[in-house]
């Protein structure tokens, strides 16, 4: 009677029950799930009974660490105390309601409940799956660590903690997902990253206001600036060493569970063309690579158009050496030049995108078949002329140098409209296109750092370690930009000095 | 943002496209020749390259007449299945009848047309351009208008011609005191080469120097940085420098090739009243071959022979004077001289001026090596 009154004052609350009343109850809580694993044990007077689900935890040590030490005595009596104190486990919660309870579970846990006790008890003992850290796919290099992250966030984390092995190194936990809860960190270091950043990238993050996060590319696109543009705002990456790299540089990292790659902020658009590679050599080759990569961009946006707007309307630049050439392969074409282009463009994104959706196996005979063999007879029936092949291959090559597969897609994607501009109004077109794209670009910013940066607006020492690459000795800024708290890396006069055995 | 999405879609849809001109429909037309004729017609001769799929030969050769430059263009294209344009110009050849009459008739248009570049090369053809044009002598070129296109080129790159360009062409004939000159093209057994350099008063044709004169006529104007020149020097003064016998007696010269030759000039107008210019060369070569057997280490020899050097420069260019006093012409510029000196109203008051000049010619020369070999 007592038991009856206080269930209808409070109905979640249903402790202290027997062992049947929780079953069920917990059994219509958790869907009647089929993996719900209940094992009931009778020690000393009273009975015990251990659930949890079967494969969301870790066997070894719900055998080891619980039920050895429960089973080791069968006279005595148990209640949540004892157990709390005897099995040799950090991670135990008692519970009042039956929700918590539940939940815990879901996550990986097992429960254990005396009859006609006050609390259940709750172990966290999780084991998720998950894979070995490997070396990057995406963003594969040549020189340098070739460790990537992984989709568990603690393994990243311990990644990184071996990288940067300073108190001065801060994670903020958030949790972001009403329906599906996901765990988001923001990590900085204290003594680098600027105050006012650090807030932007917290309360973004803290107002969102959404039911589940896939991944942090998602998360990028929530929180960004300017969710009309073409371009990504903020740096997604998989490498370690980028990653512990731009912190130390002063920028401010997000870290998604569940997702592989993780966010750097403020991200401008030269910070896209850079690769780590570019640090790991030596300056000059540093620098050489990192101009090849704009001037790549570049060529991969107007070469193209160019090549349309030069055979559709202004014969007057094609170079007379060149004249030649490109009109008897023009010769063969049945379509206008804006038609061929767009069509062998189309060719080359349809083979990129086949290959990057096939089968790895398939995939490279999808490269041979697509780039020799239609290469070969699409010229040979007439459909295109080879010199446009070469064009667009040159300028598919070089949007695929950009070290982020972000921007190579942005630029891409550019390719097109700028194709079509050039095909209505010639080079007039062009540059309206080019006009349109830098407008877009000075307005675009990265939680409020300006994307063009150091450009617009134009700061001399940034130059370094964004367009170019200075030698170490002379690289002792961070950029500005970034609006450190300690703008200086180290006195340049010191590192000047020689200190020779002999001094 | 409705307005500007409106406003964006007028502006595609109203300002409709540039005409189009695809490349494979179209006669490029790379060299231009125009002849007068006798009643007054002009007579053109176009090259231009067309691109057929199962055409043996890209280029094609059209005459046409009419009474404007326009005119023989539109008249052509009435004999060519593509469109012509002059886009790609390169040259062009102005036949001997007309020039004497005077090119500027032709050259407004072409200046004045935004296609036509510049940088065209403006020559003038002994006889008529037909004629060079229909030549079909032209080493391994593809077609004649490319033979020709790059001689010219190669032989302004060389210093061996003045810079003719339509531009430097305009430039010439809009410049108080200054006359343009341009290279001509003659036949020799049907080949077209360059042997003399036309003399025009403002854009006539009036008469020719040869190219070899040219060098001293560059040598006035400005600086020299490449090039070489053959000169014969009087072998009497070298005779007791000869170290064998294989000289050859018979002939009274010694022939000297430099090259590698640099010089700089400085021309100065004296005395305005009088007309009296200056000009100072300096004038730097090297030996390269010497038809007879000299004592060539000996440095008086060498001195000797920058003296000869220089005093038969100083010959050259007042002969080369002579013959523009002669013509009345001036494509040094000594009136542009005259001109910061004492402004002229016009054109032609230089003219009258041009026979009373005198022009003092100093030469300092230098033989900075002698024979890479020995």
């Amino acid at each position: 009677m007592r038991r009856s009154v206080q269930k209808k004052k409070k109905p979640s609350d249903l402790f202290p029950c027997t062992i049947e009343e929780l079953k069920k109850q917990l059994s219509t809580m958790l869907q009647d799930s089929p993996d719900l694993n209940f094992s009931t044990y009778t020690l000393g007077q009273k009975r015990v009974i251990v659930f949890y689900f079967t494969y969301q935890i870790n066997k070894e040590q719900l055998h080891r660490s619980i039920l050895d030490t429960l089973l080791a005595s069968q006279d005595k009596t148990w209640d949540a105390k004892m157990i709390q104190n005897e099995v040799p486990l950090a991670s135990s919660t008692l519970h009042d309601k039956l929700v918590s309870v539940a939940k815990e579970l879901i996550q990986g846990g097992v429960g254990i409940y005396v009859e006609e006790d006050d609390q259940p008890i709750t172990y966290y003992i999780p084991e998720q799956a998950r894979r070995a850290v490997s070396r990057a796919e995406n963003e594969s290099l040549v020189l340098g660590p070739q460790i990537a992250f992984t989709e568990s966030m603690v393994t990243n984390l311990n990644i990184i903690r071996w990288r940067l092995d300073t108190p001065e190194f801060k994670t903020e936990k958030l949790i972001i997902g009403k329906e599906i809860p996901t765990e988001v960190r923001i990590a900085y270091l204290t003594n680098i990253a600027n105050e006012d950043l650090i807030n932007t990238v917290r309360q973004r993050l803290e107002d969102l206001d959404v039911n589940d996060v896939m991944d942090s590319n998602v998360v990028a696109q929530l929180i960004e600036d300017r969710s009309t543009s073409i371009f990504p705002q903020l740096l997604t990456t998989e490498l370690p060493d980028r990653f512990c790299n731009s912190l130390i540089n002063g920028k401010v990292g997000i870290m998604v569970d569940k997702s592989p790659t993780v966010l750097i902020t403020p991200a401008t658009l030269f910070s896209f063309l850079e690769s780590t590679e570019d640090i790991y050599f030596r300056w000059n080759i540093g620098t050489f690579l990192r101009i090849m990569r704009l001037a790549a961009m570049f060529l991969s946006i107007l070469l193209t158009p160019i090549y349309v707007a030069a055979l559709s309307f202004h014969v007057e630049v094609i170079p007379s050496s060149l004249l030649v050439s490109l009109g008897q392969s023009r010769a063969n074409v049945p379509f206008p030049p804006v038609f061929e282009a767009l069509l062998l463009e189309l060719l080359i994104e349809l083979l990129r995108e086949a290959g990057a959706r096939l089968p790895t196996k398939v995939g490279q005979t999808m490269g041979i078949v697509g780039g020799i063999v239609l290469g070969q007879a699409a010229v040979k029936a007439g459909f295109t002329s080879n010199i446009l092949i070469i064009i667009v291959a040159l300028s598919a090559l070089a949007s695929f140098t950009a070290p982020s597969y972000m921007m190579g897609g942005a630029i891409r994607v550019i390719r097109f409209p700028m194709i079509v501009l050039s095909g209505l109004w010639g080079l007039l077109g062009i540059f309206l296109g080019l006009s349109f794209l830098i407008i877009h670009l000075l307005k675009v910013s990265s939680l409020g750092t300006p994307y063009l940066s150091p450009l617009y607006p134009f700061h001399f020492a940034d130059l370094d370690n964004s367009i170019i690459r200075l030698p170490w000795s002379r690289a002792n800024r961070r950029p500005t930009v970034n609006e450190t708290k300690k703008p200086v890396k180290f006195s340049q006069k010191e590192a000047k000095k020689k200190r020779d055995i002999d001094e | 943002m409705r307005k500007v999405i409106c406003i964006l879609c007028a502006l595609v849809l109203l300002t409709g496209c540039v005409e189009r001109k695809y490349i494979e429909r179209l006669g490029i037309i790379t060299v231009i020749g125009y002849d007068l004729l006798e009643e007054g017609f002009l007579e053109g001769t176009l090259i231009f390259f067309q691109f057929d799929p199962n055409a043996n030969s890209v280029s094609q050769i059209i005459t046409s007449r009419a009474n404007s430059a326009k005119g023989i263009r539109q008249d052509a294209n009435l004999k060519s299945s593509k469109q012509l344009v002059s886009g790609q110009l390169r040259l062009a050849v102005f036949g001997s009848k007309l020039a004497e009459k005077g090119v500027m008739r032709v050259t407004d248009t072409l200046a004045r047309d935004a296609a036509v570049s510049d940088l065209l090369y403006m020559t003038i053809a002994e006889e008529d351009a037909k004629a060079i044009l229909s030549s079909n002598k032209m080493e391994d070129a593809a077609d004649i208008g490319n033979y020709l296109n790059s001689m010219i080129r190669k032989n302004i790159r060389n210093e061996v011609l003045p810079y003719s360009t339509l531009h430097q062409f305009q430039h010439d004939y809009y410049d108080l005191g200054r006359d343009p000159i341009l290279p001509m093209l003659n036949l020799e057994d049907g080949k077209p080469v360059l042997r003399h350099l036309a003399l025009m008063q403002d854009d006539r044709l009036v008469g020719k120097l040869p190219v070899k004169k040219g060098f001293y006529l560059k040598l006035i104007e400005s600086r020299f940085e490449a090039g070489h020149l053959e000169v014969g020097l009087p072998r009497e003064k070298f005779k007791e420098y000869f170290k064998s016998d294989r000289n050859h007696e018979d002939i009274d010269q010694m022939f000297v090739t430099f090259d590698e030759i640099k010089s700089k000039s400085k021309l100065e107008l004296i005395s305005p009243e009088s007309l009296e210019f200056r000009v100072n060369i300096t004038l730097e070569g090297r030996i390269l071959e010497i038809s007879d057997d000299l004592k060539i280490q000996d440095p008086k020899v060498v001195k000797l022979l920058e003296e000869e050097f220089a005093s038969l420069i100083e010959k050259e260019i007042e002969s080369v004077v002579e013959v523009f006093k002669e013509n009345q012409v001036d494509p040094i510029g000594f009136g542009q001289l005259y001109n910061s000196k004492r402004p002229l109203k016009e054109k032609g008051e230089w003219r009258e001026m041009i026979p009373d000049i005198s022009v003092d010619a100093q030469v300092k020369t230098r033989i900075v090596r002698h024979g890479i070999i020995k």
